[in-house]
């Protein structure tokens, strides 16, 4: 039996998916994959889904119901069978409910390390968290603790801020990583995306003619990765990260796009479809915080079930974040990386936008594998 | 050669409601507390035997004794079929599309003997209608040496079992009117600006919000290039009734004081459709509130979609 045994969280979500898969190609491993399950139902058809993308590595896969908001989720998990733990699970949603996220990403991740702590054999633990766990703080980022003393722009923040905090405090002992993810908006270079985020509602939003206003600093450094190269990061952390080590999972400022440029390239590549041309939606205005906020009220007043308030919700949460200019740092990665190489940021949002334009906004594809 | 422009009236539905008559009368979208939150209160709607034409005669009358010399009427509708007095059953009836070209405006000629005026129709611009007959009298004089004034005009009454809201917007029946001259009065009329996009021809109520600011900035910003100003040279504001919140996030993003955006008719009238700069231009003056050469820039948005502005210059 292969001695190596990795237990990951969240493993039926989206990220968990892709490490999954190169977790399966590109090492030996056992996986014990935790899928998030309300009922044997629910956990069956999980399990039964991954085991057909799968195909192939059943051999190599063990699954287990988690929920994390209940008493001792890992019970059924053997501790001596675990060499490694990947904690990927959380609520990933800006607009996530202050219950919801200290119950999830907090206490979830206190339940995970104490999981941890029963596994004698247990050799890495990685947390992913966020380069927003970083909050509403300016400047330069370095992958170390973070003070947490600028607030943030929502209760995602703050909760994986915590949750970083909750390992440094009480488990350092553990031999842990974190891994600062920055904010995925596709599959690969190609631009194809899988799972949408808030990023691909704004520029659903903007396509429509939905948001005339666009919260924000020009100059503000938009922090975008693909999930192949998260999945290629996250591999060079498990064999070779220093253990107790912080790493951005991130490309540097200057490797990245600013939001303003954002904004230009993705309407100029909507320009090309002749559904968006034809509505002749104009650039969004730039607009301060306040005016924002009161958008946002405005529409949650007069059109509280629309599209439109769902949309700017969902903008809503993580729009002080685009006036906080940061410039993450991510010379650890790089020590433990030495294929590292960012894509080009223009035309990774022009392939994306012409994939979500091209689909409208995946509806005319398939599930993607 | 300026051109100027006075005497504002309008006219209103006789039937006043409040939000909650309406509620309960299935005239409204929204929730009743949710257009007092916006700063609506009352509206105004026609009884059974009050046309759109009244409302425009009604404004017509209380002009009686400026009506002398009109070279033209410009008479524009939101609603196109309030352009025609005919009897829709009567074409149905006989299939003579006559019944159908009874325009209101020839009809206001005639109660009116205005028999030297040009008479213009003007209804596909929405509620920006009566900026447009502004935009259009100023032309007409130019181009008419011998025409002295036009009379602008504008009526709607919304059809029975209409809802009377429209994006949001608490919607009133009423009429407008003002008078363009080539003799110096009120204000000169310093600019006028327009927009469509017919690509957003039918656009929902969403996509109006969400078309709204990008679109009244880029015709504020128009307008005063092509006056050769800039925002600093505004004074007063203007604006259409509309949610009280539009121009404070309008007046962040322009950086001019809210408190100069005046629109006092707002709660008891509504959005009397194409009438809102009338009225609460004919308030400013009332009040006494303006200064020899103070700007004053009425702004208007309709479906179409149409943006429409004017930029006046105070005379007295």
């Amino acid at each position: 039996m292969n001695k190596d045994g990795i237990l990951l969280t969240g493993a039926n979500g989206y990220l968990g998916l892709c490490l999954s898969r190169r977790l399966l190609t590109q090492s030996d491993s056992i996986l014990h994959l935790c899928l998030r399950a309300c009922d044997k139902a629910t956990f069956e058809q999980k399990s039964s889904m991954i085991l057909s993308r799968f195909a192939g590595f059943e051999k190599r896969l063990f699954f287990y119901p988690v929920e994390l908001s209940q008493t001792n989720p890992f019970a059924a998990v053997n501790p001596a069978a675990i060499t490694r733990i990947i904690h990927a699970a959380a609520v990933t949603r800006f607009n996530v409910e202050a219950d919801l996220a200290s119950e999830i990403n907090i206490k979830g991740t206190e339940k995970i390390l104490d999981f941890a702590r029963s596994c004698p054999h247990l050799s890495k633990f990685l947390l992913l968290s966020s380069v927003y766990a970083a909050g509403l703080c300016t400047g330069t980022v370095l992958e170390k603790r973070l003070e947490g003393s600028s607030g943030f722009a929502n209760y995602y923040e703050s909760s994986k801020w915590q949750a970083e905090e909750e390992l440094f405090s009480h488990y350092g002992d553990l031999p842990w990583n974190v891994l600062r993810i920055a904010t995925i908006i596709a599959d690969d270079e190609h631009g194809r995306v899988t799972q949408l985020n808030a990023v691909h509602n704004t520029l659903k939003l903007l396509y429509y003619g939905l948001l005339s206003l666009f919260p924000g600093r020009q100059e503000t450094p938009v922090y975008f990765v693909t999930a192949e190269f998260v999945e290629a990061a996250t591999l060079a952390v498990i064999e070779r990260s220093e253990l107790r080590q912080i790493y951005h999972l991130c490309h540097q400022s200057q490797e990245s796009a600013k939001l303003g440029e954002l904004l230009d390239v993705v309407l100029q590549t909507f320009a090309s479809y002749a559904d968006f041309r034809n509505r002749r939606v104009l650039k969004p205005l730039w607009s301060d915080q306040e005016s924002f906020q009161l958008l946002s009220e405005g529409v949650a007043q007069l059109a509280a079930g629309s599209v439109v308030n769902q949309a700017v919700s969902s903008v809503a949460p993580f729009a002080k974040q685009l006036f906080a200019g940061k410039d993450f740092r991510n010379d650890n990665l790089l020590s433990i990386m030495p294929d590292y190489r960012p894509a080009d940021p223009l035309v990774l949002i022009e392939n994306m936008s012409n994939y979500l334009a091209g689909t409208k906004w995946g509806r005319s594809v398939p599930y993607a594998s | 050669m300026s051109v100027y422009v006075d005497n504002f009236v309008y006219s209103l539905g006789a039937n006043v409601c409040n939000l909650s008559e309406s509620e309960a009368t299935g005239r409204l979208i929204s929730a009743a507390s949710v257009l007092a939150d916006s700063g609506f209160a009352l509206h105004h709607v026609c009884n059974e035997e009050q046309g759109a034409y009244d409302l425009a005669k009604h404004c017509a009358e209380q002009l009686n004794d400026e009506l002398d010399q009109i070279g033209a009427i410009i008479y524009s509708t939101c609603l196109p079929q309030n352009a025609n007095c005919g009897n829709s059953k009567k074409f149905q009836e006989s299939g003579d599309v006559k019944h159908l070209m009874d325009f209101a405006a020839s009809r206001l000629q005639a109660d009116f003997a205005l028999e030297n005026a040009a008479v213009i129709g003007l209804n596909q611009q929405a509620c920006t209608g009566m900026l447009g007959s502004l935009r259009m009298a100023k032309m007409f004089l130019q181009d008419e040496p011998t025409a002295e004034k036009v009379l602008c005009v504008t009526a709607d009454r919304f059809p029975a079992g209409a809802l009377y809201e429209q994006s949001y917007n608490l919607i009133s029946d009423g009429g407008a009117a003002c008078l363009v001259s080539r003799k110096p009065a009120a204000f000169r009329i310093c600019v006028s600006h327009s927009i469509t996009n017919g690509g957003l021809a039918f656009a929902c109520d969403q996509e109006v919000m969400g078309s709204y600011f990008s679109y009244v900035h880029k015709l504020i910003q128009e307008s005063l290039a092509k006056g050769g100003l800039t925002m600093a040279d505004i004074d007063w504001i203007v604006p259409q009734n509309m949610n009280v919140k539009a121009w404070s996030i309008l007046c962040r993003l322009l950086k001019f004081d809210e408190a100069r955006v005046y629109a006092p008719t707002r709660s008891q009238i509504g959005h009397m459709i194409s009438g809102d700069n009338i009225a609460n231009l004919k308030h400013l003056l009332e009040q006494k509130l303006l200064r020899y050469g103070d700007k004053v820039i009425l702004i208007m948005a309709g479906y179409g979609l149409n943006w429409q502005s004017c930029i006046l210059e105070y005379c007295q």
